[in-house]
């Protein structure tokens, strides 16, 4: 070292306290940190990608354990593969990343303030040599060329001016809280990050089924190590109806089930739940997702009635028979969809002395049978019913206003960053024999294309001014 | 939907047709150096274009139709005003593979189109055509072009924003890639390392192809079986009992192109090592043994693909072992398809348009150079591209957790097709961090660019490839 004894620098003792905070603070601050921990994370995402992350530890187990190499269970065991984004190391990490970018912000952010409030309008010479797009002229009426250059960039009344003897500055700018749109980013990738582990911690993810027309109150959610668990939501979930709507070849058009919520023996909620259309009590959300038929219990309705006469409704399993007296229907099989005509089901009709006969009813033809077949009783196949779960995504995320906030401010962070454009425009004037000496700068952080062309543009309406020449 | 009839899928072979008259318009701009060539390729281009526009359009019309056929027959109601209209539109003209594929290739060639029109940077259509000509291959070769009602998780006006961002997105992240390519060529990149980055390459897709070591212990490249579209077997799914009973793809060895992945493997290997100790040489033309290993390792990759296609074509016979031919299998004989393998050969091909790309700049970089505009102009394109990806990459994120957050309850659940999106998203971070921090404006960022264009194929194409667990997505592969 050879500075000189005079300078009023206070050098710190080799081990001090503060001296160890500013090398953690300077770790923190380094922006090759951020990409090493991007970096980092991205690999983690690959391995995550890689291996199944539905199964359990045990069941990845099963399969690392008789591996001859051993070192691949332990590393696997150790680095929680089989869960990489709930695993410990894959939190430091994301935890080292929020660290890293407040420490950045802490950093940077107070200084990019002060030249936001308090920029310095001197066009130094360092400063000069740094910005491409410039010019110099030679002007004989000073304040008048001021005047026109402020009117040419569009900002005439925000410019700020600085006198050091003969020589004066001016400086004005154009979007300068785009520098900001980072620092938004950054605040975003923050809330994001505490929003999502509020919900990995204090959140719930889990599955209850509900028989249509009875109730229940235990939901399995998956732990570590993605066990299954039961959980008590505290309150019943009843299924009074489910419905499904299905496209003529049997794939589902639409589902929902109409919910009642029960909590000590009192109604509170009544609603219908759809897939995209949920219902919120207590801090839970529910959620249409599944459904499933209960086996074996499925009912067909069949409007019977005289030729002509008004028809009532039947509701029996298959193979259940519907006797009328002298006549006896057995519905025998549903059939989904028969030719291109619709559901249909089909019927045995069973005559005292008479050999059984069987035929087809179609749901989508309420008069056929009394038209064409001409029996002694007219049918009408109404549809099938089957009793059926509904399943129920219940889900208690806590943290999702937050990580909604998040993603609003990242759009307007992101816009400022990428579409506004902070463009900086110098001025200096020294006073010479017969006139001034003026130099003319510009800078722009975005769109340099666009900036060159403004610029350009902007030189030659100050050469057309009277009593200017540019010099080359 | 016939193939004589007239529908969407008269424009998309119009379009088709389009591309590929521009394709080789554009490569006799390449070669003769003429602008007539180049405005008359971007015609064409621009032609190809506006047909697929219709075509998606036309597309649209008759999906709603569908919609409403469906609709009617399971309500047996008669739709009418709003109501009429909201099942009508609700079914865009990107909502299976096909559709995807088809889309991507619109998307990609908007792309390249503003990259030519308004940048004027060259040769960016000849890799913007082929990827897309590609895309549409995929879609109109193999995949089931028929439109199906929606299921209902899809029935979301989420659909239309996720998918558009997500497509624009990519391509704009493969025109960085590209752009940054190009950039490397023009910075005079030393062409040994040019040569590296490709053998590289050709070792991870064979690899990768090769299903790892199982390439060396069995010398076979196994290709994917399933089931075609007519309902005819030439393929099949089992379940596989050890996961649970997920339906798994069967695979069996192609004939011939085991032997040659391992053969291209160990020149790409020893090419690898030669360029390594030279990485640091900045040779004129590329000379020596290092041009025998670069251009055998690509005349073997082009036997690769040759082969694997020939298989497929011509219907090889498939050898199925004893041990599933009696029990799992219905019976034989076992064909080759196309269909069942056609991911794999994507890949095989874009990786083959890389290598031919560089064995041509490294054999006459100066007629390549001489192309291409200013470096700083290719760097900076290349840059905006960056920008363009990484915003649309976060749109598709944040749509996708809103739509997961409505229709499953909960906004992100690391899913594959998700965590690929993340990833995709988190590499263009990096690309703009570096630049910012490192100085790494040139060619560090440039090569960032050009990984990351491996990064949108694991995260956009590896779930069909089998490359990952199934996740809520499946309905977005073939």
């Amino acid at each position: 070292m050879t500075t000189t004894t005079a300078t009023p620098t206070t050098a710190a003792p080799a081990f001090s306290l503060a001296a160890v905070y500013d090398a953690i603070f300077r770790f923190f601050c380094s922006l090759r940190l951020t990409v090493l921990l991007t970096t980092v994370l991205t690999a983690g995402c690959f391995v995550g990608m890689f291996v199944d992350q539905t199964k359990t530890f045990e069941e990845h187990a099963k399969v690392w354990m008789n591996s001859p190499y051993q070192w691949k269970y332990r590393m696997f065991a150790a680095l929680e593969f089989h869960d990489v984004f709930h695993s410990w190391w894959f939190a430091v990490f994301i935890l080292l990343l929020a660290l890293n970018l407040v420490a950045c912000s802490i950093e940077r952010l107070p200084k990019i303030w002060l030249d936001i409030q308090h920029a310095d309008p001197r066009l130094t010479a360092v400063r000069e040599r740094g910005v491409r797009n410039k010019a110099q002229f030679r002007v004989g009426d000073g304040p008048a060329f001021e005047t026109a250059f402020l009117k040419a960039v569009g900002r005439s009344a925000k410019a700020v001016t600085l006198d050091e003897g003969d020589t004066r500055y001016l400086f004005t700018e154009k979007q300068k809280y785009a520098r900001l749109g980072v620092y938004a980013v950054h605040t975003a990738l923050l809330l994001i990050m505490f929003g999502s582990m509020a919900t990995t911690i204090y959140g719930f993810d889990g599955q209850i089924g509900v028989v249509e027309g009875e109730q229940n109150r235990w939901a399995f959610g998956r732990g570590p190590a993605g066990l299954r668990y039961r959980k008590d939501l505290g309150f019943w979930v009843k299924c009074t109806d489910f419905r499904l709507k299905q496209f003529v070849d049997g794939a589902p058009m639409d589902f929902e089930s109409d919910l009642i919520i029960i909590k000590n023996g009192r109604e509170m909620v009544k609603k219908t739940i759809q897939v995209n259309d949920p219902l919120e009590f207590d801090g839970y959300t529910l959620y249409q997702s599944s459904y499933q038929p209960v086996p074996g219990d499925e009912k067909v309705s069949l409007a019977i009635g005289k030729p002509g006469q008004p028809k009532t409704t039947h509701a029996v399993s298959p193979g259940q028979p519907i006797n009328l007296g002298d006549v006896t229907y057995v519905p025998l099989e549903i059939i989904p969809q028969y030719a291109s005509l619709g559901a249909a089901v089909r019927v045995q009709q069973v005559i005292q002395g008479q050999a059984p006969t069987s035929f087809v009813v179609f749901r989508d033809y309420p008069d056929l049978d009394e038209q064409v077949r001409r029996g002694p009783y007219a049918l009408h196949y109404k549809g099938a019913d089957k009793t059926y779960m509904t399943g129920i995504a219940v889900g208690v995320v806590p943290g999702v206003s937050v990580v909604f906030w998040g993603f609003t401010i990242m759009f307007i962070g992101m816009y400022m960053a990428f579409f506004m454009s902070h463009r900086r425009y110098w001025l200096r004037l020294q006073k010479a024999k017969d006139g001034w000496e003026v130099t003319v700068a510009g800078a722009s952080r975005r769109h340099q294309l666009a900036f060159e062309e403004e610029m350009d543009a902007l030189l030659k309406t100050l050469e057309g001014l009277p009593g200017v020449r540019r010099k080359a | 939907m016939g193939q004589s009839t007239f529908s969407s899928m008269t424009f998309f072979n119009v379009t088709a047709a389009g591309y590929f008259a521009a394709l080789f318009t554009y490569l006799a701009n390449v070669v003769t150096r003429r602008p007539s060539w180049r405005h008359l390729s971007i015609l064409l281009a621009a032609g190809g274009f506006l047909a697929q526009a219709a075509g998606l359009t036309l597309r649209w019309y008759e999906s709603g139709l569908v919609e409403v056929a469906a609709y009617e027959r399971a309500e047996g109601t008669v739709l009418t005003g709003m109501h009429w209209f909201a099942i009508f539109a609700q079914h865009p003209p990107w909502s299976n593979l096909y559709e995807i594929m088809v889309f991507m290739s619109y998307g990609l060639v908007l792309v390249l189109l503003v990259c030519e029109v308004k940048f004027n940077i060259q040769l960016v259509g000849l890799f913007g055509l082929t990827i897309a000509l590609t895309a549409l291959g995929l879609a109109s070769l193999t995949i089931d072009p028929t439109i199906k009602p929606l299921v209902p998780a899809l029935q979301s006006w989420w659909i239309m924003i996720h998918v558009i961002s997500s497509v624009v997105g990519y391509s704009a992240g493969t025109a960085a890639a590209v752009i940054s390519l190009l950039f490397l060529v023009k910075d005079r990149v030393s062409l040994n390392r040019m040569a590296l980055g490709g053998l590289a390459t050709a070792v991870g897709v064979l690899f990768v192809q090769g299903r790892g070591l199982t390439l060396f212990t069995t010398g076979e490249y196994r290709a994917r079986l399933m089931r075609n579209m007519a309902g005819e077997w030439i393929g099949v799914v089992r379940p596989v009992a050890e996961m649970g009973g997920d339906m798994k793809p069967f695979y069996f060895a192609s004939p011939g192109v085991g032997p040659l992945m391992i053969l291209g493997l160990l020149v790409s290997v020893a090419g690898l090592a030669w360029f390594w100790m030279r990485r640091n040489e900045e040779p004129e033309v590329l000379a020596g043994v290092g041009r025998q290993l670069y251009l055998g390792a690509f005349g073997l990759v082009t036997a690769v693909l040759g082969v694997a296609l020939y298989n497929d074509l011509s219907g090889a016979p498939v050898m199925p072992p004893a041990e599933v031919a009696g029990s799992l299998l219905p019976a034989g004989p076992w064909r080759f398809h196309i269909s069942g393998n056609q991911w794999d050969l994507a890949l095989f091909f874009i990786l083959w348009v890389g290598m031919g790309f560089v064995a041509v700049t490294a054999l006459a970089p100066e007629s390549v150079r001489r192309l291409l505009p200013d470096a700083r102009n290719l760097d900076r394109a290349a840059y905006n591209a960056v920008m363009v990806a990484f915003l649309l990459v976060a749109v598709v994120l944040v749509t996708g957790a809103l739509w997961a957050h409505y229709a499953w309850g909960r906004y992100w659940g690391w899913d594959p097709k998700e965590t690929g999106a993340l990833v995709i998203w988190m590499v263009y971070a990096i690309y703009l961090h570096a630049r910012m921090t490192y100085g790494w404006v040139g060619r560090p960022s440039a090569a960032i660019a050009v990984a990351g264009f491996f990064v949108i194929l694991a995260g956009f194409l590896g779930v069909n490839l089998g490359w990952f667990a199934d996740g809520l997505h499946s309905y977005g592969s073939g």
